[in-house]
């Protein structure tokens, strides 16, 4: 059974968690998802509570589709900001249109499901339901080697942190394996990480009205 | 995703490898010099860096709504966006 992070593949066209093309996609899409839903604007009417929940959600849909399909927790989370956003009032339909605005890789070649948006969407919520289909029908066969490498981490994360950890990683409760659980953690570190940089540059970029145009991070 | 080579001792590396990349990646483990660190001590390091970069998200959006709800059509910021999404 391969340990490994889920790395960079054609998905995302090439980009790892920790590039700066990453943090540039993060940023990217935030601003899109921003611009879209009016939070950008004052006149729009938003209390202070929707707006911040409206910043946040851009964020997190920023983060997740800028990642793309490839890591389970980005799968997750854009599942769990899908279904926020249909169950509770919103004062625009934006966080349906962010969607439709984010980068998404062209290669995906994953099939379709009933979901009625974008690619972006479709890319993430077809692969989530791939998955759990997948995990109903194949029980995961116990091979010895298999059995011994989940020995081996077994030995090394105590089930206290493996617990902690599944709780903070979007996705990690449907983690039983520790080996996913533990790359998945590294993916997902570098990439919020990867979040708050993008979140801090526009943060700065816009509280210095006075400077020249900044252009984006290379 | 679901590949079932069955290769124990290189699940072991990779197990390794792994724990030694989120070494490298905690700020505070890095600072240690010896590469003793146990094993359960880098998890739970681990576990109070993503949950401060969870609270780090939280305050950036705090602050960007904030700075949002000043913003009006004409503003500076609102041309800065405007022009990087050009």
């Amino acid at each position: 059974m391969s340990c490994s992070p889920p790395c960079s593949s054609s998905l995302v066209g090439g980009m790892s968690a920790g590039s700066k093309k990453f943090r540039h996609a993060i940023l990217k899409n935030l601003l899109l998802g921003l611009r879209k839903g009016g939070a950008a604007s004052s006149s729009r009417g938003m209390s202070l509570h929707e707006r911040r929940d409206a910043v946040r959600h851009a964020a997190d849909a920023a983060l997740a589709s800028a990642r793309g399909a490839t890591p389970r927790w980005s799968r997750a989370l854009a599942a769990e900001l899908s279904s926020s956003q249909h169950g509770r009032r919103r004062p625009t339909s934006w966080a349906d249109d962010a969607h439709h605005l984010v980068d998404v890789p062209a290669t995906s070649a994953r099939p379709s499901g009933q979901c009625k948006s974008s690619p972006a969407c479709k890319m993430v919520m077809a692969g989530c339901k791939k998955m759990i289909s997948r995990r109903r029908l194949r029980a995961r066969p116990k091979s010895r080697a298999t059995a011994r490498a989940a020995g081996a981490v077994a030995r090394v994360m105590a089930r206290r942190r493996a617990r902690a950890l599944r709780e903070m990683v979007p996705g990690g409760r449907g983690m039983v394996d520790e080996c996913t659980l533990l790359g998945e953690t590294l993916d997902y570190a570098v990439s919020l990480k990867a979040q708050v940089d993008a979140m801090q540059l526009l943060l700065r970029t816009l509280q210095a009205p006075k400077n020249p145009l900044l252009k984006p991070q290379q | 995703m679901s590949s079932r080579r069955s290769r124990a001792s290189v699940s072991e590396e990779e197990i390794n490898e792994l724990i030694s990349r989120l070494q490298t990646l905690l700020p505070s483990a890095r600072r240690r010099v010896g590469r003793e660190a146990s094993t359960t001590k880098l998890l739970k390091e681990t576990c109070s860096y993503i949950k401060s970069l969870h609270r780090e998200v939280d305050n950036l959006s705090d602050r960007l709504s904030d700075l949002m709800a000043t913003m009006d059509h004409n503003s500076p910021g609102a041309e800065i966006i405007r022009s990087l999404l050009r």
